[in-house]
């Protein structure tokens, strides 16, 4: 260890900003919440009906910097059918929040993710030089938007045709 | 650059592993699904043994097996660029400096994590938050190639759709040498 490592290592500590966890965990328990009452809006003629069931079940959620709490998983019965959806969390580099739909007959996911992002994919502004701030892509509002299967990596808009598709997919339907 | 058949370009190699991954699934979904074939059976030795037990453990299996050939693809591609870069007559950015000091240094092995992660997050900008999660994907693949024997403190979930979009990630984002080239490809 040399006093120039030392330097570094303090400039380090005070460059670092701290992260308001709280804040990040009901940020992301109100995106939850958003996409619950959306896909509750998009099933409303078949919920009203009483042709699919909807029922909330509390879950443990445990992420690095956030630590433990509690959210909720929604489950939908349709018929015989039963779909899960369980958010996973919101501490992920590759966007906001994940939410997985899990049916008999495979799996899906919504993301959360900038309004304009159309790939699963991030950009990340990578410079190969040292010292320096890294450039901030422009923060822009958060939307739930349809993960589409490896190797395609483009997003779709979560709308009630979409949302539908993809119940179908994962109840072989 | 030029792919020649039986060489797939380090990208056309990770497409497959996703292919391969999704007819696996598939074909075990129409193994146990009554409707397409029958209840399938399996030989004992001297009987028919009949699987009518919903298979989820058949799938999840198979994830972590594909998760397992995700995670050593990205270590290939983060080997395969410190090798090109610390060659003698290498480039002249600082973390190839950087990695020919590795490489001067006399050691045999340079491990992933965490002599390159290290570099890459000392030698160029904004590249925290993705090192990041890689270092925490590797104690997963850690955790998945020396058989599963402890239970991981990972806090959060991976899944092979996360990890093939954490590959793609690196592969599309960082300034990584040309890996076709760089594997003799």
């Amino acid at each position: 260890m040399t006093v120039k490592e030392f330097d570094e290592f303090v400039e380090r500590q005070n460059g670092t900003v701290a992260v308001d966890w709280d804040r990040d965990r009901e940020e992301w328990l109100a995106h939850l919440n958003q996409l619950y009452s959306n896909l509750e809006s998009l099933l409303s003629k078949y919920i009203s009906s009483g042709r699919i069931s909807i029922r909330y079940k509390s879950i443990d959620l445990n992420e690095e910097g956030i630590g433990s709490y509690q959210a909720r998983q929604m489950i939908l019965r349709i018929g015989r059918q039963e779909v899960d959806i369980t958010p996973l969390g919101t501490q992920f580099m590759l966007y906001n929040g994940i939410v997985e739909i899990l049916g008999s007959a495979g799996k899906s996911s919504l993301v959360l993710v900038g309004k304009n992002r159309v790939s699963a994919i991030p950009k990340v502004l990578v410079q190969l030089s040292p010292g320096g701030k890294p450039q901030d892509l422009p923060a822009e509002p958060l939307v739930w938007k349809i993960q589409t299967r490896p190797p395609q990596q483009h997003l779709d808009e979560l709308t009630r045709e979409n949302f539908f598709q993809l119940l179908m997919e994962v109840t072989n339907g | 650059m030029g792919e020649s058949p039986g060489t797939p370009s380090l990208f056309t190699a990770l497409g497959w592993v996703a292919q391969y991954h999704y007819d696996a699934v598939e074909s075990l979904r129409r193994y146990f699904n009554p409707d397409s074939m029958g209840s399938p059976a399996r030989f004992d030795g001297s009987h028919a043994v009949r699987l009518d037990a919903r298979p989820v453990d058949y799938f999840e299996e198979t994830g972590l097996r594909s998760s397992l050939a995700i995670l050593t693809w990205i270590e290939a591609v983060f080997q395969l660029d410190y090798q090109y870069r610390s060659r003698r007559n290498g480039p002249k950015d600082s973390l190839s400096k950087a990695f020919r000091a590795i490489r001067k240094s006399g050691k045999r092995i340079t491990r992933l994590d965490p002599e390159l992660f290290d570099a890459w997050t000392k030698h160029t900008l904004g590249v925290n938050a993705l090192i990041g999660d890689l270092r925490n994907a590797f104690k997963y693949r850690n955790w998945l190639a020396h058989g599963r024997y402890w239970t991981p403190k990972l806090g959060r979930d991976y899944d092979f759709e996360y990890l093939y979009r954490l590959a793609e990630t690196v592969y599309r984002n960082l300034p990584l040498c040309d890996l076709d080239e760089a594997s003799g490809g």
